[in-house]
């Protein structure tokens, strides 16, 4: 399984074979980073398998991957990518949901795309349920929420400092 | 448009009045939980997920935007507590 350099690969999760162990990654193995920066990872944001087909059927161009630091956010329902990659991936929403904001609730439109974790040897992963947000202040690309999560084992050590994600 | 900041300038917003003034009758139609796919007046569904409903939305609408919907009597509401806390904000 192909890791970066910075993570290591946590081969003692419990109750399996090696060989059949989950796609995972162990990522920031430092306690202060963790718990300063939150978990976060590198992503990819593509449009999604689907609509892709679309555009090469039609001989259209498709958008390259916008990549960036994702945040895990187990406190999102949903997932979020700034605007700005919605733009540049030319993506037009699929839906709708009401979301809790300071002054109430609002309904705002979701996309659907595809997220990948270059270097991780995790899958990639197809949200239809992804709100698009403005990100860039907080320096990330993505919040990581449990439309996502729901499909993995997240473990967060904040005594080592690492976060184990498997798929 | 392709993306909407506030209720009334959301691309979407015919589908989702036209979701809304319809729901009672749709989810006694086609059954609670049901997916379907809304683009102007054009409904298709009802299907069992909401992957089918963007698939079949894909086919028949292209990458227009279109609304899947689930059907359903309750409304969920999603939180990002960054989002209610006004940490990150949506839209442009």
């Amino acid at each position: 399984m192909p890791v970066n350099s910075d993570f290591k690969v946590n081969i003692g999760y419990p109750g399996t074979n090696k060989e059949d162990q989950p796609d995972q990654v162990v990522v920031k193995p430092d306690p202060d980073a963790l718990a300063k920066d939150g978990s976060t990872l590198e992503v990819e944001v593509h449009v999604t398998d689907r609509h892709a087909k679309i555009l090469e059927d039609n001989d259209k161009n498709i958008p390259s991957p916008q990549s960036g630091k994702g945040l895990i956010d187990t406190g999102a329902s949903i997932s979020a990518i700034d605007v700005n990659m919605l733009q540049k991936l030319d993506i037009s929403p699929i839906g709708a949901t009401k979301v809790s904001t300071p002054s109430g609730q609002a309904t705002q439109e979701l996309y659907a795309v595809k997220f990948s974790f270059p270097g991780k040897g995790l899958p990639d992963m197809t949200s239809l349920n992804v709100l698009g947000s403005n990100l860039k202040k907080q320096d990330i690309c993505a919040l990581i929420g449990r439309d996502i999560l729901r499909h993995c084992l997240l473990v967060y050590d904040g005594t080592s400092g690492s976060i184990m994600l498997a798929v | 448009m392709k993306m909407g900041e506030k209720d009334n300038e959301l691309a979407l917003k015919n589908e989702i009045e036209l979701y809304e003034s319809n729901k009672e009758e749709w989810v006694d139609q086609y059954g609670e939980g049901k997916f379907v796919a809304i683009k102007g007046d054009a409904i298709l569904g009802p299907y069992d997920s909401q992957e089918k409903a963007y698939e079949e939305g894909l086919n028949k609408f292209g990458l227009e935007p279109f609304l899947v919907q689930r059907v359903s009597k309750e409304e969920r509401v999603n939180h990002l507590p960054a989002l209610e806390l006004g940490i990150i904000h949506a839209g442009k």
